[in-house]
């Protein structure tokens, strides 16, 4: 606003001196554009020999006053600098060319490096901070989606909080996390899941790396190969995500205010059959939580529980939109303020955020709260340059558990279709209440697990970094780094006591339960210290040498109680003293170190052609003290071809051609490769456990990990090449990249058959390799100054994930899913795949039933498919015109197979709309035969005659061996975000203290297309975690939301 | 440059000097050392929970005490005979990994530690359970099992050879135990006799007796071994159980916590074949081993019939219901089973004296163990409904014996039940529409998908043994017989 005012303040002066003192100073003005016509903001303005200067605002205009004969140079990075002489003219309007030689941005690479893009010789991709928060996310990943080729990022839901996951290049290992280093301003975060992936009830309270603010951000540079990220070591084998936050700039107090309001709405839940209602067998049970009823007849009938000797009366009708009317509008807020200013030599920013956000469940059981509070500061005194960032954040979140047992969502796909949901609301009256509630199955009345149970999360977080940097001469500094990032949390999670009366139609039941109550504290740190010698010397006037060297020191620690009772004593206060039960506990610390001595080198040729060599060395505290120490390097390559052959500029106005390799070191967590003794426990049929002590007397037994004393680091070894091109003074560029990446040494549990004492060993056991391509095209397929602009860029990447390699001894590694359908990874084939019952087929492919025609599973499993996508593309466009723009991004994702229990459930319960086939008439399996003895007691088969009846329909819709049922592709088409903007008219806000003000109507996943197999969820859904498992599917996810909301964006 | 190598100098420096601290993968959540008792009670803990919990379902169901309520369909795969190859995922591993594995690590320190009794307890306790993976699943992996990193592939054991090899372990660690009577310093860290030697002897006589009569059908049935036992007479005299159980989480009877407390109380429900035989005996015990319904009767459901779509709407409180408590204590093995075990041994290879006086003594017992008020000689007696009558055709006899052991077994340890209707065939099997349940009888489940009247003699091997094990081939079926079933 200073400014501004400055800027009038002048001009008036400038006009009152004019009339006095001709001759003297006037006021020159004009616009700077570049040479298609484009306005050019922030060009900066200076009088030749002194130094007064202004910048040239949004829209490319400028004022300076300047007296006649004085020389305006007009200037800034990647453009030829303008010099005009002002003699007469007051209007001096001005094009700048780009300039070849300075186009390049300077990018942060690895370690805080500073490096121009062209020098990179492997494939790093940029996202500036307008691009991050045109749609107001809350979290970074989600800030990303559909804008990153080569990396796949998945929410795990659209829950208040839940987690998001980034792959970047596919799967660099099974065991363990896949997920990238996250690095803020020089330092790596914790980036852990706060979730429980437990079938029986799984919360997620969100990653580590979601409580960075995005609006915070200055620039998120993503690293994907080992070419680039060999400089963090181990950790960095999945890629690195560099965060450079927002700092001061010099010049006057600005202060930012962002508020955005989001309103959500259930976007999908399973297509629902119409025909057939309440019962089982075809048979009209009042008790039933399944919809295996006669056919909707329309007439009045009783149901529910007889109460008070009187009982419900409705029509046997259809329920529309009978989940849709559970749920209501979900509202997010989130507010951002941000101060910053400085001068020459110091600059300050603080913020401050708060997010709000309450989903889609009736009730706040289903929210999230955030509240960052940062500073940055930096400050140049002499040769010293002293920097740091403190930030603190506390989160707190409440989750609707998903899963089987007493999820509501679960609950809600119990119901059947003609029961009215939301008449359940109020819990307590008589038919609704624990004691009366219709059925004993499927648990309970959803609004008492929803009302009663619950869950709340709540995280205090410290994290920032300190840098001093000496300038030891022209061309060389040491820097000393700290980095801290400590955080404390606390998980409580219940189930209430469902006690019905005794006498009561569920009193003895399935639904009697005694509740629960878990309360688990963690404590997280992770310090982290730098030491950093630059240089950057030009040795010639043609090589130019730019190398930092380092030693890295990096210590994680955790330690953890969790404490739980298994009954509840009072209703309604939920307490580990609130049980007959003594607490069972358990306590964990954990403690990581690594040593790292690192060097990049890079070598210049003329700006044209660079070399970088890359060498590091780690010692890890996790490895086998032979197998500790680990060396790894690689080079890369880039050359700026249009620099050589300048001729071709008309055309390519920038080409880089690179090329890359690079390894990388993995080590695995702690403490596995000794064997231990443990805590004496017995699996007790999968649900329960025995502990000790017991009668006061304690066990400890031999552990299930075998040791492995030979336990080498996992290595990646990654190549690329790519090209950069842009063509038509950039109005086209392409971003290529190949990429092919092997990681030898697969760090693996081994599963050990059972017999041999053991259970699991950690062990080096196969290879897996990723290559793919990346490509990032954008198009200018409109520009003009004044008019419309259309932007449209593609992203695409198809990435091939293969175990290539597996050790004999193991056929296969299990990454999870379910014991009948899981999640596996076979040697040769693509990672990972979907595996589970199919039918028994005779020789000549005949499906063999049961005796109630009903398909028998072969005793094998087998393999459905992979998970992988095909490949993703993510299509942005943007128009502009004048001050209004919009913007859309589409995300796609081609190809892969999921699993999904609310296909598996709403089949069970006949609810599905797949479970009308033949209008649930009597049907024989086509081509089936059924087994029979001959006199030997041999097998032989006979044709089938035996239709599947309609007491035994819902055994064909449940049969094993029809599993694959509730796999199918899950591809997606999906608008991910539509922003609509207008900017204020400078010329509106010249008489407000107000520097801009811009307004957006957002849309985020307005719609999602599905394949014709998938009439249940929004794929995008996991219940599994945001990792490899992640894949699987979904276990009773809760349903996915769209929402609308505004963003109100002011600086002052 | 000079200074970039001064650099490296100072961290190579600094790296040397803080390489120790890298020494910090020890994990300090667990010891680094334990005893034998630790070590003990949790194998014994294992044990039970399996004998307890998934094999106490699994034989619950296959002998015909409980079947599956309709209503529900947890188990429905095992009144169907379509047991899965991932059922016994858990309870091998259990067995194997957990219980057997410490139970080595008792007997390699005892050895070292020449502490014979220990000894004694570790080798009796791993017999018992080998003896029941053989009988469960038939040829199991034995002499190359438990060597960890050496074998993990381990090949099986034919399961004669198995037996061969148990009685010899038994008899050896008897010897060394005779020869050398260190007393087992475990104390009540044995959850079972509180190392009481005497006991344990007891106990390692039991289940020698126990080998040999399951052996009786085979060639290597060994009447004069028997014999030898049977004139030393010193087999269990008090119940080997395992009774530490407390009513809290993760702290119960294994069934009870999970098919009562976990599940619901909704799945198991009383089969007919066991219901309606005490029912027509007007057997007390069927007070013992069952809940009355919601409406104060004993009602059960034909093997299987719970499947049926006609009980659609019926739930598991309309039946009885198995009469577990939280503390009901997994018995391994009880003085009434020893003395059904002496009676079928002197019917064998005695000519048959003294089998009614042991056949009397073991309905007494479980009587007893059952803690029925009433006179068992009222059922043993003259006239009484379980009076044994001596045909002299070995095969009756033993029925008489068998259907008895049956009716003591039933929630005492159900998998031994099922183990001994398969190893005789009795209870008989009937395919009769009304069975005579009063007699004794099994029936083939209703809701069987097995061809003709065929049952389940073994178990899958898991999937988590096979898949891991290139070594073991699963069967070719649940039909499959375990080496000893040659009757």
């Amino acid at each position: 606003m200073k400014k501004r005012l400055h800027g009038f303040l002048t001009l008036f002066l400038a006009l009152v001196v004019q009339l006095s003192f001709a001759q003297e100073q006037q006021m020159v003005s004009g616009t700077v554009t570049d040479d298609s016509g484009l306005p050019l903001p922030g060009v900066n303005v200076l009088i030749e020999g002194t130094n007064r200067g202004v910048q040239a605002d949004f829209d490319g205009n400028y004022a300076i006053e300047a007296v006649s004969g004085q020389v305006l140079i007009f200037s800034f990075v990647g453009l030829e600098t303008g010099r005009y002489t002002f003699l007469q003219n007051p209007t001096i309007n001005v094009i700048l060319a780009l300039d070849a030689a300075q186009l390049d941005e300077v990018i942060v690479t690895a370690v805080g490096i500073k490096r121009e893009r062209s020098s990179l010789g492997s494939a790093t991709t940029t996202i500036g901070s307008e691009a991050i928060n045109q749609g107001s996310q809350s979290n970074i990943a989600d800030a990303l989606k559909g804008k990153v080729a080569g990396v796949n990022i998945s929410s795990a839901s659209t829950d208040p909080g839940a987690s998001s996951g980034v792959i970047i290049r596919g799967t660099s290992t099974l065991n363990g996390s896949n997920q990238p280093l996250y690095v803020i301003d020089g330092i790596p975060i914790n980036n852990e899941s706060s979730s429980e992936t437990s079938l029986d009830g799984a919360y997620d309270f969100g990653r580590g790396s979601q409580d960075v603010n995005p609006d915070n951000i200055e620039t998120i540079s993503i690293l994907k190969g080992a070419a680039a990220t060999t400089l963090y070591g181990s950790r960095a084998a999945n890629g690195v995500i560099i965060i450079t936050t927002k700092s001061g700039k010099a010049g006057k107090l600005v202060v930012d205010l962002t508020s955005t309001a989001f309103f959500s709405q259930i976007s999908r839940t399973p297509k629902y059959q119409e025909s057939f209602g309440q019962g089982w067998d075809g048979l009209h049970y009042l008790i039933e939580n399944g919809s295996w009823g006669p056919k909707f007849d329309g007439q009045p009938r009783v149901w529910g529980s007889v109460v008070d000797n009187s009982q419900q009366l409705k029509p046997y009708s259809f329920q529309k939109d009978q989940l849709e009317n559970f749920f209501t509008t979900g509202t997010y807020f989130l507010n951002n303020v941000a101060v910053s200013g400085g001068s020459e030599t110091s600059t300050v920013r603080l913020s401050y955020s708060n997010l709000d956000q309450d989903g889609i469940y009736p009730t706040d059981a289903d929210s999230f709260q955030r509240n960052t509070i940062g500073i940055n500061a930096k400050s140049k005194i002499g040769i010293l340059t002293i920097g740091g960032n403190l930030n603190y954040v506390n989160t707190a979140g409440s989750g609707v558990a998903t899963g089987q047992g007493l999820s509501v969502y679960n609950n809600l796909m119990q119901i059947p279709t003609d029961l009215n949901i939301a008449g359940f609301r109020d819990y307590k009256n008589k038919f609704n209440n624990v004691s009366n509630y219709y059925t004993p199955y499927g648990i309970t009345n959803p609004y008492f697990t929803l009302n009663e149970n619950g869950s709340e999360y709540s995280k205090e977080r410290v994290y920032g970094s300190f840098d001093v940097a000496v300038d030891i001469n022209e061309w060389s500094n040491l820097t000393y780094r700290f980095g801290l990032d400590q955080y404390s949390d606390r998980t409580a999670v219940w189930e209430a006591i469902v006690a019905p009366v005794p006498g009561s139609p569920n009193f003895g039941s399935s639904t009697e339960y005694p509740g629960t109550y878990l309360e688990a504290t963690s404590s997280v740190k992770q310090l982290n210290h730098d030491i950093l010698y630059d240089v950057d010397l030009d040795v010639t006037e043609d090589i130019r040498i730019q190398t930092t060297s380092g030693f890295n020191i990096n210590s994680r620690t955790l330690s953890s109680i969790t404490a739980s009772v298994g009954s509840q004593d009072l209703f309604g206060f939920y307490s580990l003293s609130n049980s007959g039960e003594d607490p069972s506990a358990t306590s964990e610390i954990s403690e990581r170190k690594l040593y790292g001595l690192y060097n990049t080198t890079t070598l210049g040729y003329r700006n044209t052609l660079y070399l970088t060599g890359n060498i590091r060395n780690d010692w890890y505290s996790t490895l086998p003290k032979e197998n500790r120490s680990v060396l790894y390097g690689g080079v890369n390559t880039s050359w700026v071809f249009t620099r050589t052959f300048e001729g071709i500029s008309k055309v390519l106005n920038y080409g880089k051609l690179r090329a890359g390799y690079g390894e990388v070191g993995v080590d695995t967590d702690p403490y596995q490769i000794t064997p231990v003794f443990v805590a004496g426990s017995a699996d007790n049929q999968g649900f329960r456990d025995l502990n000790f002590p017991l009668a006061g007397v304690n066990g400890f037994e031999v552990g299930n990990r075998a040791a492995n004393p030979n336990l080498k680091p996992e290595r990646r070894k990654e190549f690329e090449i790519g090209a950069e091109l842009e063509f038509f003074k950039s109005r086209i560029s392409l971003d290529f990249t190949y990429y092919n990446a092997t990681v030898e040494n697969q760090i693996l549990d081994l599963p050990l058959s059972p017999s041999s004492g053991y259970t699991i060993q950690r062990a080096n056991l196969g290879e897996i390799s990723n290559d793919g391509i990346e490509a990032l095209l954008k198009l200018s397929l409109f520009r003009s100054r004044d008019g419309f602009n259309w932007d449209t860029s593609l992203n695409s990447s198809q990435n091939n994930s293969e175990l290539t390699k597996l050790d004999d001894r193991i056929n296969q590694v299990d990454l999870g899913g379910l014991s009948s359908t899981s999640l596996i990874a076979i040697e040769g084939r693509r990672i990972a795949l979907i595996q589970g019952s199919v039918p028994r087929r005779t020789d000549s492919g005949q499906m063999v039933v049961d005796a109630d025609g009903v398909p028998i599973a072969a005793s094998e499993k087998e393999v459905y498919g992979d998970t992988q996508y095909d490949y993703t593309l993510g299509v942005t466009n943007d128009f502009s015109y004048k001050n209004l723009s919009l913007g859309f991004t589409l995300d796609v994702r081609e190809g892969g197979l999921m699993y999904s229990r609310t296909a598996n459930i709403t089949s069970f319960t006949g609810n599905s709309i797949t479970t009308t086939y033949n209008d649930r008439q009597p049907f024989i399996v086509p081509n089936s035969v059924q087994v029979e003895l001959d006199v030997d007691g041999n097998e032989t088969f006979v044709e089938n005659t035996t239709a599947v009846d309609v007491a035994h329909m819902d055994d064909y819709y449940s049969a094993t061996a029809l599993a694959r049922n509730d796999v199918f592709d899950k591809s997606f088409v999906k608008l991910r975000e539509v922003v609509f903007s207008y900017s204020f008219p400078k010329k509106l806000l010249a008489q407000t203290p107000i520097d801009n003000v811009s307004v957006s109507l957002i849309g985020r996943n307005l719609f999602v297309w599905t394949p014709e197999s998938n009439q249940f969820i929004d794929p995008e859904n996991s219940t599994f975690g945001t990792d490899i498992e992640g894949q699987f599917g979904e276990f009773s996810a809760n349903p996915s939301t769209r929402s609308v909301g505004f963003s109100l964006k002011t600086r002052f | 440059m000079k200074k970039i190598f001064s650099l490296i100098f100072i961290s190579c420096f600094v790296l040397t000097s803080c390489e120790d601290e890298l020494d910090i993968n020890t994990n300090p959540n667990t010891p680094k050392e334990i005893n034998s008792g630790l070590a003990l009670t949790s194998a014994e803990g294992s044990v039970a929970t399996v004998i307890g919990g998934d094999f106490f379902n699994l034989g619950g169901m296959l002998a015909q005490y409980y079947t599956q309520s309709p209503g529900a369909g947890q188990y429905q795969n095992i009144d169907q005979y379509n047991i899965n190859t991932d059922f016994a995922n858990r309870s091998w591993t259990e067995l194997y990994a957990g219980g057997l594995n410490d139970l080595q690590f008792v007997q390699d320190l005892a050895i070292e530690n020449e502490e014979t009794g220990t000894y004694l307890i570790a080798t009796v306790l791993k017999a018992y359970t080998f003896q029941y993976l053989v009988d469960v699943f038939g040829d199991v992996p034995y002499e190359e099992a438990l060597l960890g990193n050496d074998n993990i592939q381990p090949s099986p054991t034919p399961g004669a050879e198995i037996y061969t090899d148990l009685i010899a372990t038994v008899n050896d660690a008897l010897a060394k135990y005779e020869a050398n009577p260190v007393a087992s310093d475990v104390g009540q860290q044995d959850l079972i006799y509180g190392a009481n030697m005497a006991k344990w002897i007891q106990f390692a006589n039991t289940l020698k007796l126990k080998m040999y009569i399951r052996m009786a059908y085979t060639s290597q049935a060994d009447g004069p071994a028997v014999m030898a036992l049977v004139s030393e007479d010193n087999f269990l005299t008090s119940d080997a159980k395992f009774s530490a159980y407390a009513d809290a989480l993760n702290k119960r009877n294994p069934f009870y916590d999970v098919q009562i407390d976990y599940l619901g109380d909704v799945n198991t429900v009383a089969s007919n074949s066991l219901l309606e035989f005490y029912n027509r005996k007007n057997d007390p015990r069927i007070a013992e081993v069952y809940r009355v319904n919601n409406e104060d009767d004993f009602v059960g459901i034909d093997q299987g019939f719970g499947l049926d779509a006609s009980l659609g709407g019926t739930l598991g409180a309309d039946y009885s219901r198995p009469k577990i408590e939280a503390t009901t204590p997994v018995y391994f093995m009880t003085v009434a089973e020893s003395n059904f075990l002496q009676a079928e041994a002197l019917l064998r290879y005695a000519g048959g004296s003294g089998v009614e006086t042991k056949y009397n003594e073991g309905v007494a017992e479980s009587f007893m163990l059952y803690g029925v008020p009433e006179d068992p000689n009222t059922f043993t007696g003259a006239g009484g409904e379980y009076e044994y009558s001596a045909t002299g055709d070995v095969e009756a006899d033993l029925e008489q014996i068998i259907v008895q052991k049956w009716a003591a077994l039933a929630n005492i340890n159900n998998i031994e039940g099922w183990i001994e209707t398969k190893r005789t065939g009795y209870p008989i099997l009937t395919t009769l529409d009304i069975p005579p349940y009063q007699k004794g009888r099994r029936i083939v489940s209703f809701a069987s998908v097995l061809p003709g009247d065929q049952i389940p003699f073994s178990i899958f091997y898991p999937d988590n043994e096979v898949t891991r094990n290139q070594n073991l081939i699963q069967k070719a079926g649940l039909t499959e017989k375990v080496w000893w079933n040659q009757r």
